[in-house]
């Protein structure tokens, strides 16, 4: 059996602009997650920077009631969650969602939106944190503010993980606006490279997406290959147009096969058409690509 | 040398504030059930006390051992033997902040008093919440039930 995950932040609803997409940008965005459910088998799919509009819009547009929705928003902007999930009900069974919210003053900060499934073959739980932390440009790195988000994070895995005796399965992903080498993820959350160690020890996490941390493709002499070097594109980046925002992050067990193994090689940036044009165009509101994530299970379909 | 005075020097400090931070909290509180005081009548008070997981109403699932978590309850003061309305889950930190609270599909960390008190506006506001204090303010003196949610 096979568990197809993606992120994308989709860019139609930021917090500052809700609503602000056009029908013609709307269906782009229902028509790269329409390809991401079907051709690339995607049965979790977490949104950024999504509306209640965007969302039911999507519903309507999809509109097969094997997919589930949660939504994560706040229309009023005391919490700027902009976040949605659509998911496989033949395959996983919701059991709860919760929004995580770190508060200061009258600041509410999104941390994450949890989802607890169990897995409809074996019930086996899933948990997975769905976050699209501010960016850099409000809570600037090194900020004590900024180190709380993961920490924050950190906490819930650890209680899971206390649970379970350091087996659960969890999947985090979004656009944590920081690269998987930044303090936040790499340091707090303890979002590692190294994979032996996360196999060695429950209180790492292991983060395919260093991986994909420079150009897609390599440099050949005399060939002008056009290609990427990350999942956003900034345009008025000064040292790299391109970050790598987006992740997704998995629990040891996920390397131990208990029951689920990461399949690595389908760790990918999506690079489909028409974002691979759009992202560069000054014009268009997309900014980042999709990602996606494999786990494959011995349990029969 | 190591500077064990400095240490506990230090270490007096963040005793100290932690206690302000308590105290402070404890304000929060006070305050809360000074202006919900006024306005129900004295039916409604807010209090904090510890519960037993899985014990759900007429339904008691006990665990064994059993597990413990603080909450935030209603509870009509003007009726004998008050019947308890658990709001929210509380999760006080030694240190005094945050301080978790947990209701419906939010989780917040509370990281200061604004954060605080922003918060427990939420928890009363919160439909589910404001209709369990309702059946609180309605209960007359007669035979109680203990109910938790």
């Amino acid at each position: 059996m096979k568990l197809g995950f993606s992120w994308w932040n989709t860019s139609l609803s930021p917090s500052a602009k809700k609503n602000r997409s056009s029908p013609e940008q709307k269906m782009i965005a229902a028509q790269v997650i329409k390809t991401l459910l079907k051709n690339h088998s995607i049965d979790f799919l977490g949104l950024g920077e999504v509306s209640i509009q965007d969302i039911n819009y999507l519903k309507t547009d999809i509109n097969n009631s094997c997919y589930g929705f949660i939504e994560s928003i706040d229309e009023n902007n005391s919490v700027e969650f902009d976040l949605g999930i659509i998911y496989n009900r033949e395959k996983l069974k919701l059991i709860k969602n919760k929004s995580l919210i770190n508060s200061y003053g009258n600041r509410n900060i999104k941390i994450a939106l949890e989802a607890d499934f169990q897995v409809a073959l074996n019930e086996a739980p899933l948990y997975i944190f769905v976050s699209h932390w501010p960016s850099r440009m409000y809570y600037h790195e090194g900020q004590a503010i900024r180190d709380g988000f993961a920490m924050r994070l950190s906490g819930e895995i650890e209680e899971i993980q206390r649970r379970h005796s350091g087996q659960a399965s969890i999947v985090l992903m979004g656009d944590y606006n920081d690269e998987p080498f930044d303090k936040p993820l790499s340091g707090h959350l303890r979002a590692t490279r190294d994979r032996r160690l996360v196999r060695q020890s429950t209180n790492y996490l292991y983060n395919p997406f260093w991986r994909l941390l420079g150009e897609k493709d390599a440099h050949v002499p005399n060939k002008k290959i056009k290609t990427f070097a990350g999942t956003y594109y900034y345009s008025s980046g000064i040292e790299t147009k391109w970050n790598t925002f987006d992740q997704i992050i998995f629990s040891s067990a996920c390397l131990h096969g208990l029951p689920w193994h990461l399949d690595e090689e389908k760790c990918m940036v999506l690079d489909m058409p028409p974002l691979d044009l759009l992202l560069m165009d000054r014009k268009s509101i997309f900014d980042h690509f999709p990602i996606q994530s494999i786990l494959e299970s011995n349990i029969k379909e | 040398m190591v500077d064990f005075v400095k240490a506990f020097e230090e270490g007096k400090e963040a005793a100290f504030k932690a206690e302000n931070a308590r105290k402070e909290i404890d304000g929060v509180f006070n305050d809360l059930n000074e202006q919900l005081n006024g306005s129900t009548r004295g039916k409604i008070r807010i209090v904090r006390e510890q519960l037993i997981e899985g014990e759900d109403g007429i339904f008691m699932v006990h665990t064994y051992p059993p597990r413990y978590y603080q909450a935030i309850l209603a509870i009509n003061p003007t009726i004998k033997k008050s019947s308890k309305k658990e709001l929210a889950r509380w999760e006080p930190s030694q240190i005094g902040y945050p301080v978790r609270i947990s209701w419906s599909n939010v989780d917040r960390s509370c990281q200061d008093k604004i954060a605080l008190e922003n918060c427990l506006v939420d928890v009363i506001k919160d439909p589910i919440n404001a209709e369990k204090m309702l059946i609180l303010i309605q209960l007359t003196n007669e035979p109680d039930e203990v109910e938790k949610k």
